[in-house]
């Protein structure tokens, strides 16, 4: 059995709906959470979590500035960031990976698939 | 020059091929089940009208996929139904809906659920009866579900059913009750 400490991920969405359900399902990881973007850009520097998962439509600071406002961290450059939204057409899409992210999936998210995202980049 | 699979290495190889498939449907399962218990649990723990239907509201938006929807109840004469929150949808338009009118309209008066075979931009895809068997209080219509989404799936009509039910108690809460403590 591996004694390797858990991978960290960082949750930023304002449901807490998508944060109940992503604590739960991400158990196998250490899953820290933030309601808004102002809270996630904190938490991510105060962190350092191995991933994040970031919602688009937030108050006070939209994934897309999110994502742009850490990609401008050095120690944070590249740490795969997800991008989960409810908007799944190009315009969209375009925009997360213009602000940096490094993938994007569409609400609602399927379980087997974000675990199987999430392992692809960062493992068990 | 490689050497052809031998039997073994083929049957472990589908052996493997087999339990990957099933660990994914399992997690997929999973997924279904966190996403019910985690809506219920939010529903179970909302103590006044407002909060409930805010966290009906979010989980229509994140587990079942829909940005235009809209919640109505029952006028107290029985004779039309009101809206009580809407999301993406003409506050206007649906403002007040005659019973026996449009797909919601006859879901108040059948009292069934209706799930659309064909899409109709002006009519909901999805309309849930709220109430009691002999009693329909209100009305979830999900106009529109998300792009990504092309059908609902067994665990969505679950999550309506768990919607249903809350909406009824929000619905008999009326706007200004605040539960001093969690319900029996």
């Amino acid at each position: 059995m591996s004694s390797q400490p858990r991978k960290k991920i960082l949750l930023i969405d304002d449901s807490s709906t998508v944060r109940y359900t992503g604590r739960m399902l991400l158990s196998d990881y250490v899953v820290v959470t933030a309601s808004d973007g102002e809270e996630g850009v904190h938490k991510a520097i105060a962190e350092q979590p191995d991933l994040i998962l970031l919602d688009v439509v937030m108050p006070k600071l939209d994934g897309f500035g999110v994502c742009r406002t850490l990609r401008e961290r050095s120690e944070l450059s590249t740490v795969p960031i997800v991008m989960m939204t409810t908007r799944g057409d190009p315009h969209h899409i375009e925009a997360g990976y213009h602000s940096g992210c490094t993938e994007y999936i569409t609400k609602p998210f399927d379980g087997a698939e974000l675990l199987e995202r999430i392992r692809n980049f960062i493992g068990e | 020059m490689t050497q052809p699979p031998t039997s073994r290495e083929d049957r472990l190889r589908l052996e493997n091929q087999g339990l990957r498939a099933l660990v994914t449907h399992l997690e997929r399962q999973a997924g279904n089940l966190t996403g019910l218990y985690v809506a219920a649990r939010s529903l179970l723990h909302a103590t006044d009208r407002a909060a409930m239907l805010e966290v009906v509201a979010d989980v229509i938006v994140n587990l079942i996929g829909s940005e235009r929807f809209a919640v109505f109840e029952l006028e107290p004469d029985a004779s039309a139904l009101s809206l009580v929150t809407a999301h993406g949808v003409d506050r206007d338009r649906y403002g007040q809906v005659a019973l026996g009118l449009g797909r919601i309209g006859a879901a108040a008066v059948t009292n069934q659920r209706y799930v659309a075979d064909v899409r109709d931009a002006n009519e909901p895809v999805v309309v849930v009866p709220v109430g009691i068997p002999d009693r329909v209080m209100g009305v979830i219509a999900i106009f529109e579900l998300l792009p990504q989404k092309p059908a609902l799936q067994e665990c969505d009509h679950h999550l309506l059913d768990l919607l249903a039910a809350a909406t009824r108690r929000a619905i008999a809460w009326g706007p200004h009750f605040v539960a001093g403590a969690r319900d029996a």
